[in-house]
């Protein structure tokens, strides 16, 4: 079955960021221990990962210099995701995401062939990254063309991010309608 | 069992020992794990004091 789709996505390039820009590679420091002996000043190593993110910072904040970091999160292809969750291959996972249930993932068509949901592509809200403007801006020049999601995915992608941040535990309920 | 699942259980302890019921939670318990991230590799780093309110800040060497 074959239909056709309103792009997610359109190309861009330069230095400008938005909301919904993807930034494929992108090196970024790790820290995973405090650093030792800090007062001798020799150099120390620090772990560098290649991310795949996507920004979830607002554009207007970005558009007017507001802000000296940015916020992202990975993003990852399907089959990426499953190699570590091998319980999403299986029947009605995906779709469960697709609906919107699992408030820490959030599924974007793919930018090159969004009727195939297989190469969809699923946000973790989970794990949010921040890195300089200066850094960022520099990083997605030298990609060249790379993927800014549209309206009005953007806008609802930006939702299921605050949804997922809002979140409010309470101490009690109301019992169920059984 | 996965962190965030220990993370509830331990909350639902406390709540029920403070209310005498299970208390409704955000969901600690994901769902699923993190895809962890890429490392490719190390760089080197430079602590050095300022006289800044925080006491220090870090040089990339390169």
């Amino acid at each position: 079955v074959s239909f056709l789709m309103t792009p997610f996505w359109v190309s861009t390039t330069g230095q400008a960021l938005a909301q919904g820009d993807l930034l494929a590679d992108c090196p970024l420091p790790v820290f995973r221990l405090p650093p030792q002996n800090l007062e001798n000043g020799q150099p120390q190593d620090a772990l560098v990962a290649l991310g795949n993110l996507i920004v979830v910072t607002q554009s207007c904040d970005l558009e007017n210099d507001k802000t000296d970091f940015v916020a992202l999160c990975q993003i990852h292809a399907l089959p990426v995701f499953e190699s570590i969750n091998p319980e999403f291959a299986g029947r009605g996972k995906w779709e469960t995401v697709r609906k919107g249930r699992v408030e820490g993932l959030h599924l974007l068509a793919s930018p090159t062939n969004p009727a195939d949901n297989r190469e969809a592509l699923v946000v973790d809200f989970g794990m949010i990254v921040s890195l300089p403007t200066e850094y960022l801006k520099q990083h997605a020049e030298r990609l060249g063309p790379r993927w800014r999601l549209q309206s009005p995915f953007l806008e609802h992608f930006s939702q299921a991010f605050a949804r997922f941040f809002m979140r409010v535990g309470l101490p009690s309920t109301i019992p169920p309608f059984t | 069992m996965q962190t965030g699942a220990r993370e509830a259980e331990q909350v639902q302890r406390e709540w029920r020992s403070r209310l005498g019921h299970e208390a409704v939670l955000p969901t600690l318990e994901p769902g699923y794990r993190h895809v962890p991230l890429n490392i490719v590799g190390t760089i080197k780093v430079r602590y050095v004091k300022t006289e800044r309110l925080m006491p220090r800040r870090i040089i990339v060497d390169e």
